[in-house]
């Protein structure tokens, strides 16, 4: 009997000390004053660039990317439009050398065979070495703090085409697709901490 | 003496040891996701990465495409009806960007005993050649009766340039029907099937 109430005891003071680490800043009332200074903390970057485009935020954070860096060729069409029976390539190059941490990356490749509602379809995905593909749709990699130092940046080339083996039917409410119905490649960084990239297999 | 120890305790005891712990487990746990989340916080960015490539116009123009052949707009007479139509790679404010094809088929209810003739950018048809190269008789899931006129070839419409192509559908409907009473309430209808599709 005595043990048990030794036990809740030491239970409930325990319990208490969670209580006050976590609210210890907002529980109580305290004298507080501010005094300004001019210590500088050196705060590690991240920053990452696309095709010369900040990923990371130069001021404003840009969560949509347009491109330019493709090529294709097409037959029978105007010069510099696209139609079906169309093919070429998108070109990324991702620039970590501004960033003070490794960054772990992924580029995710969404295209017809992944979402019905796009044009494009991606045939074959060219990436520099050391890039693995997670997912079957998904290559990652890893940079590290020598490749960042080495002024290394990843290149990924990614050849499509625009199928036409099934017929598009324009009738007369017939909508062009815009841009972001083409293709989509999502992106994603984190700092790098260790992980390991596991390969897809099928 | 043990049994005795364990029997002592009240129900009332047991229950408020066990909420005890179990709100204990909670703020365990609760400590442990905001320490976990200190220690794991990392950069991370996502973005969407898309191209604006221009997509090619694919524009097929087709105009005056209604023949309706009633009793009051043909009679049987030795001259001949001549109706147009027309097709376009453009429309009022755009052009094709791609190359096209297209061909055409000439359908025709078999209610009247008219002849149909078809000519392209034709300005007098006694100078050029029929398009209609014969005609076969079918009949659809309803039993209605078709006749289906052949028309030689596809044609082109090139992007680079804005391009319009006239037909003349010529339909003669002999004088000798003209005291024929069979024919007297009947409808015609002519229907112009029209394909195209981009070249590859």
């Amino acid at each position: 009997m005595k043990d048990n109430k030794k036990f809740t005891i030491v239970f409930i003071v325990l319990l208490i000390v969670c209580f006050l680490y976590l609210g210890a800043s907002t529980t109580y009332t305290a004298y507080e004053s501010l005094v300004e200074g001019n210590s500088k903390v050196p705060t590690a970057k991240f920053k990452l660039y696309i095709n010369g485009i900040s990923v990371t935020g130069d001021g404003t954070l840009s969560d949509q990317i347009i491109i330019n860096n493709v090529t294709w060729t097409s037959t029978h069409t105007r010069d510099g439009k696209i139609s079906p029976g169309s093919y070429g390539t998108v070109y990324l190059e991702l620039d970590p050398t501004q960033s003070d941490v490794a960054v772990m990356y992924s580029f995710q490749f969404i295209d017809k065979r992944i979402d019905d509602d796009k044009v494009l379809t991606f045939n074959n995905i060219t990436a520099d070495s050391g890039i693995v593909r997670t997912a079957r749709d998904t290559y990652s990699g890893i940079v590290t703090m020598d490749d960042i130092e080495d002024g290394e940046k990843v290149n990924i080339s990614a050849d499509f085409i625009f199928d036409y083996l099934n017929d598009i039917v324009i009738t007369d409410d017939y909508e062009s697709p815009s841009f972001e119905d083409l293709f989509e490649i999502h992106f994603h960084a984190v700092q790098y901490r260790g992980e390991t990239l596991v390969p897809y297999t099928e | 003496m043990k049994n005795i120890s364990i029997k002592n305790i009240s129900y009332f005891d047991e229950k408020k040891r066990f909420l005890i712990f179990g709100a204990g487990l909670f703020l365990i746990l609760v400590l442990a996701v905001y320490l976990l989340r200190i220690a794991y916080a990392r950069y991370e960015v996502q973005a969407s990465i898309y191209s604006d490539i221009d997509q090619a116009l694919y524009i097929f123009e087709a105009g005056d495409m209604s023949f309706n052949l009633d009793p009051e707009g043909i009679i049987p007479k030795n001259g001949k009806y001549t109706y147009r139509f027309s097709v376009a790679n453009f429309n009022e404010s755009k052009t094709s960007d791609v190359d096209l094809l297209y061909n055409l088929k000439v359908i025709t209810t078999t209610n009247l005993p008219i002849t149909v003739e078809l000519y392209r950018n034709c300005s007098d048809i006694s100078n050029c050649t029929n398009l209609i190269q014969g005609a076969r008789t079918a009949n659809d899931e309803d039993g209605a009766w078709y006749k289906i006129y052949n028309v030689d070839g596809e044609y082109e419409l090139d992007y680079s340039s804005q391009t319009t192509d006239v037909y003349s559908l010529v339909i003669e409907f002999p004088l000798n029907y003209a005291n024929d009473i069979t024919y007297a309430n009947s409808i015609e209808n002519i229907e112009v099937n029209l394909h195209s599709e981009q070249m590859i």
